[in-house]
């Protein structure tokens, strides 16, 4: 092939306006002429121009020297310039000797390419690099788990009074965990018991046992719903709050501050946080149970004709041991240590932007109320297991 | 010359990464005591990486740190914590605790560390925050007050816990040139008058020349330290040209 002097092998799209190529092969030289409109908007696909250089290329393997020709009148964008990294690429790792006939533009352009090229390549590299994916599935595992460890020996600071809580801290987060959140834990848990009335109501009618309203609605209120609907308030309010708290802290270089000073952000932040949690959730739960159970209990006195004394007669009944009350309040002080922990753990690992830190707390809502949801069904299963139920 | 001065810090083969991206390498210096040392260079170059493994918020991959002649990276956790407490930080915004006033700011690391009472404690953040000029803005949240301001206060709360060391990252940054001029003031009146190490990570020419003893450049192509010695030094008689255009803020 090589020794086929002056032949010259033309390929070119049919329709003008359309990018092209015009090869010529003189000995082991091919010239690449480009021909055509190279812009975006000239639109059309590179696919035949792409077949038309792999086809030329495999007719003539015995080239080694490639000219690559731009005349000045083409009209070219970053199409071209796309186009021509990629090939040059090919060329230069099948050994091929380049030379460019550029207009100076374009050669500014590949200077510029290249320069930034040489930067970017290492990080690429390293993005997609194996050992990377390994690192970051071990990263995700390990490090709540190192954040679960380093809470535990945190908290067995404080018997020894040797914690950096500071008590003035927790005092003000049980403030805002607890006692801020009391309209909103009325009226979900008023309207959840008024609910579950209504619901129950109609279906204990049919075998004529509307009374049983009250049992229906007390169980529900004191084993399930309050500890449940709680914890799911308290992780859109108090958890999102936490995180988006500590993240918007980590933006500002606050944690960093805390650490220059010798302050661990585990005991001066997250403790109080977690611990007011576990404090006021089952108190809250206490409470929404009889909130609920007030819910149930209009509606059996406005709708079904109650007295409020048998009403609440019937509750009492329902209740036969304080175990049903306690199973509660067992679930929320879980249900209050998750929402405490993914709030914090999500706050103190956000990125440092304000789109990561909007993730976190999104995250940090969306783990709590899955996580409460696992841990319920979880203590359902033990219960049921041990026949506490 | 410079073995002629004591050293606050001796930085040696110092090399920092971010996961397996290496940041800086083989850096080697010395900060002298009493004086300011300006860590210099463009943007991206690893500055403020550097300031972090020097005040231990990062461990470097290799090499050493030695404040006052011990080793930071290679003491236990609570020796380390001791050897920070010679150190006092201003951060890029100030990185005030925005839950708390000013006040409270500057009383906190002496409520975590010393048994002062709390009379004293006070009387001690006043005192620090008068050095600053922000007397009377004690009980003000640092939402409340201008970015010039929440410097000067960041400063009073570096130097709350009388430390040796003070380090600044980019002081002067978003701040107008009269503030900036300001600040500069600032921190010369406090090298001299109460005689701290200052280290500043700037890229600002102005507060360069006018706060620097010496200086040492950092370059992000070979991530390196190319130069050091005093920043008037450099500009007479440093040949490198990195450094030239970017004294000189050639293009």
């Amino acid at each position: 092939m090589s020794g086929n002097a002056n032949e010259k092998i033309c390929h070119r799209q049919d329709q003008v306006g359309l990018p092209g190529l015009r090869f010529e092969l003189n000995s082991s030289v091919i010239t690449c002429h480009f021909i055509g409109d190279w812009r975006i908007v000239a639109g059309g696909s590179l696919k035949t121009v792409v077949n038309d250089w792999e086809t030329f290329f495999k007719q003539n393997p015995g080239a080694d020297r490639i000219i690559l020709k731009v005349d000045s009148d083409l009209f070219w964008d970053s199409r071209l310039v796309s186009f021509l990294i990629l090939k040059r690429t090919e060329l230069d790792t099948q050994g091929f000797e380049i030379v460019d006939h550029f207009p100076v533009k374009l050669t500014q352009l590949f200077s510029l390419h290249s320069a930034k090229a040489v930067s970017s390549k290492f990080t690429e590299e390293q993005g997609h690099s194996l050992s990377a994916f390994f690192t970051d599935i071990f990263l995700n595992v390990s490090s709540p788990l190192n954040f679960l460890g380093a809470w535990i020996i945190s908290l067995l600071s404080i018997p020894t009074l040797k914690t950096q809580m500071r008590i003035g801290d927790f005092i003000q987060a049980c403030r805002l965990s607890g006692a801020s959140a009391l309209p909103i834990v009325t009226l979900i848990s008023f309207l959840t018991g008024l609910t579950m009335a209504f619901v129950g109501s109609v279906q204990l009618e049919k075998f004529n046992a509307k009374i049983y309203t009250a049992d229906l609605v007390c169980l529900a209120m004191v084993r399930e719903m309050g500890a449940l609907m709680v914890g799911i308030i308290m992780a859109g309010r108090t958890g999102a709050s936490f995180a988006a708290e500590l993240g918007n802290m980590k933006l500002n270089e606050e944690l960093d501050a805390l650490r220059t000073f010798g302050i661990r952000p585990m005991e001066f932040l997250v403790l109080p946080r977690t611990l007011s949690l576990i404090v006021m959730v089952p108190i809250l739960v206490v409470y929404a149970d009889i909130v609920g159970i007030l819910g149930g209990l209009t509606v059996g006195v406005q709708v079904m004709d109650f007295s409020v004394s048998h009403y609440i007669e019937q509750t009492q009944s329902a209740i036969v041991g304080m175990w049903e009350v306690f199973s509660g309040l067992l679930k929320s002080v879980v249900f209050g240590l998750i929402i405490g922990l993914v709030g914090c753990y999500k706050g103190l690992h956000s990125g440092n932007n304000s789109t990561a830190l909007g993730k976190s707390v999104t995250s940090a809502v969306v783990m709590s109320v899955t996580f409460i949801v696992i841990a319920d069904a979880l203590f359902e299963v033990i219960f049921n297991a041990l026949e506490l139920r | 010359m410079e073995k002629l001065f004591e050293k606050a810090i001796s930085v040696s083969d110092l090399c920092l990464t971010y996961g397996n991206f290496k940041v800086l390498d083989q850096v080697s210096f010395d900060v002298i005591k009493g004086a300011c040392t300006i860590i210099m260079g463009g943007s991206g170059c690893g500055k403020s990486t550097l300031l972090k493994s020097l005040i231990g918020l990062l461990k470097p991959k290799a090499g050493h740190v030695l404040i006052e002649e011990s080793d930071l990276w290679h003491a236990s956790n609570s020796a380390r914590q001791k050897l920070l407490r010679k150190c006092g930080v201003l951060f890029q915004g100030g990185a005030l605790w925005s839950s708390l006033n000013i006040l409270e700011n500057l009383s906190l690391p002496l409520q975590t560390h010393t048994s002062l009472s709390e009379k004293e404690i006070k009387e001690l953040a006043c005192y620090k925050l008068s050095l600053v000029g922000l007397t009377g803005f004690e009980e003000f949240y640092p939402s409340e007050i201008s970015g010039g301001m929440r410097k000067r206060a960041g400063i009073a709360r570096a130097m709350i816990l009388d430390p040796s060391i003070i380090f600044l990252d980019e002081p002067s940054a978003g701040l107008d040139p009269v503030n900036s001029r300001r600040l500069d003031d600032l921190i010369n009146e406090l090298k001299q008058s109460l005689g701290v190490t200052f280290v500043v990570v700037t890229h600002e020419l102005a507060s360069i020349f006018e706060i620097g003893d010496h200086s040492i450049f950092l370059d992000s192509s070979s991530k390196s330290l190319i130069a050091k010695g005093s920043p008037k030094d450099l500009l007479k008689n440093c040949e490198i040209n990195e450094v030239q255009s970017f004294l000189q803020r050639k293009g």
